[in-house]
């Protein structure tokens, strides 16, 4: 009893100030929401760092389609569209949105849609199949037209959330051309219909400039969006510096992916929070088929490099617990690839003995090409590699271009930097669709360094012409995703999480795939753009429990 | 004092002794018993200290150790299998740290928001936030921590302090103690020490007397003194007894050295005139020492068998002496013979020719008594002759051993004439020179033997070994206080094997000749024995060479001195 009152009584003086007592460490909750500035504050800014895809998030924010890339069941919501409807299998009917504008202030309508169509039409992205397919824009009225296609293509519409539309003025000036990282704008300028107009800059797949300045579009059809005035992009900042911009400074960074094992530095800054999703992105690890170590022809050899990595430990210690192990080179976050598992009998794959694993691969030397933002993934596998006598070397850039560069020259042969592995931060563009990996897989296409596989195109074949709400559609991706993991065309790892560090006076809620919602961000009264002369509050510096779907 | 005895004074110091002893011994019980509470007091100062790291220090490091594991667990299992152990080891130190509270509330409350630390990183790892708690377990945990532990060194580096301090009066105590302990003994010591040294030098001059006494009368048996003195004593203990006796006893031992000595200087004269050849004295007078009387029952016994035995070897050795004169005589008389024989050889010829002349005139008629008168006288000259040269002989072999001084010269020319005739017939040339004419004292046949001896071996190794040209050479000169004569041959010299033995009697090489192997042993012994002088041999060039030394007689004045 006196021991209770005793503790009772200690409590009692903890809480009062004392030298010889430790306050805990508390974490705050994040409650930047409830202190938002007004939207488009004349100076609000913030400043992002995007490592991979920026071709992708650029253009999701400058750029608008008939559809956008959307967290949703179906994956996409209207955007320049009102509404559409699908008469047959090749026919769609779509309705316009009215009053839209272009960035310039220029109207849009149905004759837009057809003269963009028709520069689609001649220089089509090569990253799906809609090159090979042919199609009719008719027309009906002002806000009204209708898409017939020539072909059987179940991708048409996904594929419409990725052509945008540009002003007569861009299209007769620059043009339209198509190619394997898509369409992005080539030039600054108000020539798109998304949130924000490229000021400065752009971002295509095998090119970019380092900073890529955005501002708000007035013109924007959806009036809630954008909310902040400026946004600066940067591309090809080092993982070390975007992490020491973000963390220990205030103002130089607001938005950053960051490696796992930088998570608890975010966690103590005074200036950055956490914020932490499941994601349907991908590492994909390509092992070059075409001109590179001759051994990695060898299917035996890849499934044993597959298997010398323990996912396991792969996800404690180099990923610090932040993703999911897949089977497949594909997220296991993907709806379908949930409902493959869940559905479908996993194929056993023959395991190999240590001895086995060992001929196979002692003395096997690999080049590796990454970014530096890969190398702590990279260091994870060379660890457990070791083991088997394999060793890597490495090139690294800390741009995602010169990575493009290399990839999508390789399966013509033509890459100026040999390599055997190769990693890609292959964020899910194609939004919430496992297409995103999948076209790797395509003999054809620039992205593959798999080489010819026959099985493999007829699958594919297929998957371009399945309904994806169908049960043969779970049967076609099962397929292509079991006879990629049989032939090993890439080292797998696990999926990744996205760990982003965020100022903790931005308001920001992440999207599964893809999409850097940079039109939803917001800032809070406290932001370091417009504060003014304020100084940050402290107790602001207070570390936030960060932002996690299982807190949510 | 002096009329009490040993015993008593023994049990007295013994009695001291065991008084000191008990005074100490109660003396050293009572201080381990008072050092045993000072490490009492040290021990449980030092306790307090080692349950503080034992109970409170170590486990508290363990937890720390555990939490941070618990944080770092790579997985599920092992972080519930750690938390176990974890919650077990705060149970532990949450009553530990009661108990303590008693001591230091301050350490309480620490410890308790410690725990409560503890308390909130596992709580975040039960969200999942793991690195919330990693960050507070290595940010407030680790600060709390280490403001607990510092506190807690702080009170053990007191306790530690204290338990030295405890420690270190112990010593000053010990210290203390020691030095009461040595004044104490050093009491009880001085006193026994009086009382002991009153007795014990009482016993011990006794003994130094007795002592001395003995010493004196070792020394006197080891002749280092001429009497022993008797011990005096004053007291009149066992020592007084001793002393006694021991005087009896000197006495005793002194008359009977005396006898001895007597003996003994008895037997030195005896051996003494045993010595000088006297064989007939014999050792008397009495002893009461049995080995000496042996001794002299022996010694006497050994000069009886002595003299027997010496007797014995005197008359052998004569009949030796005998036969080898003999033989010597023998081998001389038939070397004469032949001497003779040669010597004779030339006149009897002649006789033979006067007889033939005889004759043939006698036929011839031409026989006159002039004639006849004439070769009588002719044949009596040679007769003569003959006849001279067997008394010449004889002569020559007369052993009249009279001392006398003669030539050198002389009794080689002596010896020389025996062997003339035969060298001659055997064509061996002799060389004599003299180039110091000189004059000795003593036997001269005998002398002349020696060089006749000498002079015969040449001749017998000439001819044995068939020489050409034989040459004897006789050389007469005179050296430091010695007349030495040297004869040398050509004969090829004696075998270096035989230089040592040709002196030994009847050693001979002439076994066809028949040769005895006397000669030269009966020459030295003439030589060395008879005259003092020296008789040597040597190997020249082409023969050996024989040298004869002995003293030389100067202007008739002679010399007996034996040393050169
Ligand atoms: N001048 C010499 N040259 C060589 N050998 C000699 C000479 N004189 C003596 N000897 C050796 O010494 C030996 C001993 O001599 P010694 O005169 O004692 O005996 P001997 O001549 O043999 O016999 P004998 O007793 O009949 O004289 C001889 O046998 C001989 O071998
Ligand atoms: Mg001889």
């Amino acid at each position: 009893m006196f021991k209770y009152i005793l503790i009772l009584l200690i409590f009692i003086n903890i809480s009062f100030a004392n030298e010889h007592l430790v306050k805990k460490i508390h974490f705050r909750d994040d409650d930047a929401a409830s202190r938002a500035a007004t939207p488009l504050h004349p100076d609000s800014h913030i400043k992002i760092f995007i490592p991979n895809i920026p071709y992708i998030y650029i253009t999701n924010c400058t750029n608008a389609g008939l559809i956008r890339s959307f967290d949703n069941e179906r994956g996409w919501e209207y955007e320049l569209a009102k509404s559409h409807n699908r008469v047959d299998d090749f026919t769609y009917e779509f309705e316009l949105r009215k009053g839209l504008k272009f960035q310039d202030g220029s109207e849009f309508d149905t004759d837009d849609v057809v003269l963009n169509f028709e520069y689609f039409k001649r220089s089509p992205f090569l990253y799906t199949n809609i090159d090979n397919i042919d199609f009719d824009v008719i027309k009906i009225d002002k806000y009204k037209f209708k898409i017939v296609l020539k072909q059987k293509y179940e991708m048409f519409l996904t594929d419409l959330a990725r052509i945008y539309f540009h002003t007569k003025e861009y299209l007769e000036k620059y043009g339209f051309e198509g190619s394997e990282t898509g369409s992005a704008t080539k030039m600054a300028g108000a020539y798109g219909m998304g949130p924000y107009t490229l000021k400065e800059g752009y971002a295509l797949g095998s090119k970019h400039t380092a900073v890529i300045e955005l501002e708000a579009n007035p013109y924007y059809w959806n009036k809630e969006y954008p909310k902040i005035r400026r946004v600066t992009a940067y591309t090809q900042l080092s993982a070390a510096k975007a992490l020491e911009m973000i963390t220990k400074r205030e103002g130089e960074l607001d938005f950053a992916p960051i490696d796992f094992n930088k998570k608890i530095e975010v966690l103590t800054s005074k200036y950055a929070k956490l914020n932490i999703s499941k994601s349907t992105n991908n590492f994909i690890i390509f092992f070059n088929l075409i001109n590179a170590n001759e051994r990695l022809k060898s299917k035996e050899v890849r499934v044993a490099l597959n298997q010398a990595l323990n996912q396991e430990n792969l996800l404690n210690f180099v990923y610090k617990n932040e993703g999911h192990i897949s089977p497949f080179a594909s997220s296991v976050n993907y709806e379908i690839v949930q409902k493959i598992l869940k559905n479908a009998k996993p194929k056993e794959q023959e395991s190999y003995t240590k001895e086995k694993m060992l001929k196979l691969l002692q003395g096997l030397h690999l080049e590796v090409f990454t970014q530096d933002s890969f190398m702590f993934l990279f260091k994870g596998i060379e660890y457990q590699l070791k083991e088997y006598g394999v060793t890597l070397s490495y090139t690294i850039t800390s741009s995602e271009k010169d990575i493009y560069e290399q990839l999508l020259t390789t399966h013509k042969s033509q890459n100026t930097q040999a390599w055997d592995l190769l990693i890609w931060g292959d964020d899910d563009w194609y939004y919430a669709n496992p297409w995103s990996v999948l076209f790797i897989y395509e003999d054809e296409s620039a992205w593959s360094t798999i080489g010819k596989d026959r099985v493999m195109k007829s699958y594919i074949d297929e998957y371009f012409i399945t309904k994806t709400d169908s049960k043969e559609y779970e049967e076609i991706t099962s397929k292509i995703l079991y006879r990629a993991q049989e032939m090993a065309y890439t080292l797998r790892v696990p999926s990744p999480n996205k760990v982003v560090a965020l100022n903790k006076e931005v308001i920001y809620k992440p999207y599964k795939g893809a999409v850097i919602p940079i039109w939803e961000m917001q800032i809070t009264k406290d932001h370091y753009s417009i504060r003014g002369e304020r100084e940050y509050p402290t107790y602001l510096e207070a570390p936030i429990k960060p932002k996690r779907e299982k807190y949510e | 004092m002096n009329k009490i005895s040993i015993k008593f004074k023994l049990r007295l110091l013994f009695f001291i002794l065991l008084l000191a002893i008990t005074a100490i011994g109660y003396k050293s019980i009572s201080i381990s018993q008072d050092n045993k509470d000072r490490l009492e007091i040290v021990h449980s100062k030092s306790q307090n200290l080692l349950s503080l790291q034992d109970k409170i220090i170590t486990p508290l490091y363990n937890l720390r150790e555990l939490s941070q594991a618990l944080v770092m667990a790579p997985n599920q299992k092992i972080r519930e299998s750690i938390l176990e152990n974890l919650t077990m080891s705060i149970d532990r130190l949450d009553a530990a740290f009661f108990d303590y509270s008693k001591e230091s509330m301050k350490i309480y409350e620490m410890w308790l928001n410690y725990k409560s630390l503890i308390g909130v990183t596992k709580s975040y790892l039960n969200l999942e936030f793991e690195e919330g708690a990693y960050i507070n377990i290595t940010t407030a945990g680790r600060e709390q921590f280490g403001l607990l532990v510092k506190e807690l060194l702080v009170i053990q580096s007191d306790l530690l302090s204290k338990s030295s301090l405890a420690y270190s009066e112990a010593v000053k105590d010990v210290v203390n103690i020691k030095i009461e302990t040595f004044i104490s003994l050093f009491v009880i010591l001085l006193f026994s020490i009086i009382i002991g040294s009153l007795i014990s030098n009482n016993i011990i001059s006794s003994i130094h007397k007795v002592q001395n006494g003995l010493r004196e009368f070792f020394e006197y048996l080891n002749h280092k003194r001429e009497k022993a003195n008797k011990i005096e004593l004053v007291s009149s203990d066992e020592f007084s007894y001793m002393a006694n006796m021991i005087n009896e006893n000197v006495q005793t031992i002194q008359n009977n050295i005396e006898r001895d000595e007597i003996l003994i200087k008895n037997a030195t004269r005896v051996l003494l005139s045993i010595k000088s050849g006297n064989l007939g004295d014999r050792l008397d007078g009495h002893t009461h020492n049995m080995a000496l009387g042996e001794l002299k029952e022996m010694i006497n016994d050994m000069i009886d068998s002595l003299e027997e035995k010496i007797q014995q070897e005197i008359k052998k050795r004569l009949e030796n002496e005998q036969i080898l004169l003999q033989q010597s005589k023998l081998a001389s008389m038939g070397e004469m013979i032949g001497n003779i024989a040669h010597q004779w050889r030339q006149p009897l010829a002649q006789i033979i020719a006067i007889f033939m002349n005889m004759k043939v005139t006698y036929d011839f008629d031409k026989f006159t008594p002039l004639y006849l008168k004439q070769k009588i006288e002719e044949a009596d000259k040679l007769t003569q002759y003959m006849s001279q040269t067997i008394d010449d002989f004889q002569n020559f072999f007369n052993p009249h051993s009279v001392k006398e001084v003669f030539c050198v010269e002389k009794a080689c020319r002596d010896a020389l004439f025996i062997v003339e005739s035969s060298l001659k017939h055997n064509h061996i040339e002799v060389e004599f020179e003299v180039i110091d004419e000189l004059k000795i004292l003593g036997h001269k046949n005998e002398y002349s033997q020696v060089v006749l001896n000498i002079l015969n071996n040449a001749k017998n190794i000439l001819l044995e070994k068939n020489i050409k040209n034989p040459l004897i050479k006789i050389e007469i000169k005179e050296g430091d206080n010695f007349a030495i004569v040297k004869i040398g041959d050509n004969g090829g010299g004696i075998p270096d094997e035989f230089l040592e033995k040709i002196f030994e009697p009847y050693f001979t090489t002439r076994h066809k000749t028949q040769g005895t192997g006397i000669g030269l042993y009966m020459s030295k012994n003439i030589i060395e024995k008879n005259m003092q002088g020296y008789l040597n041999v040597k190997n020249t060039q082409d023969g050996a060479c024989f040298t004869i030394k002995v003293l030389k007689e100067e202007q008739d004045e002679p010399t007996n001195s034996l040393e050169s």
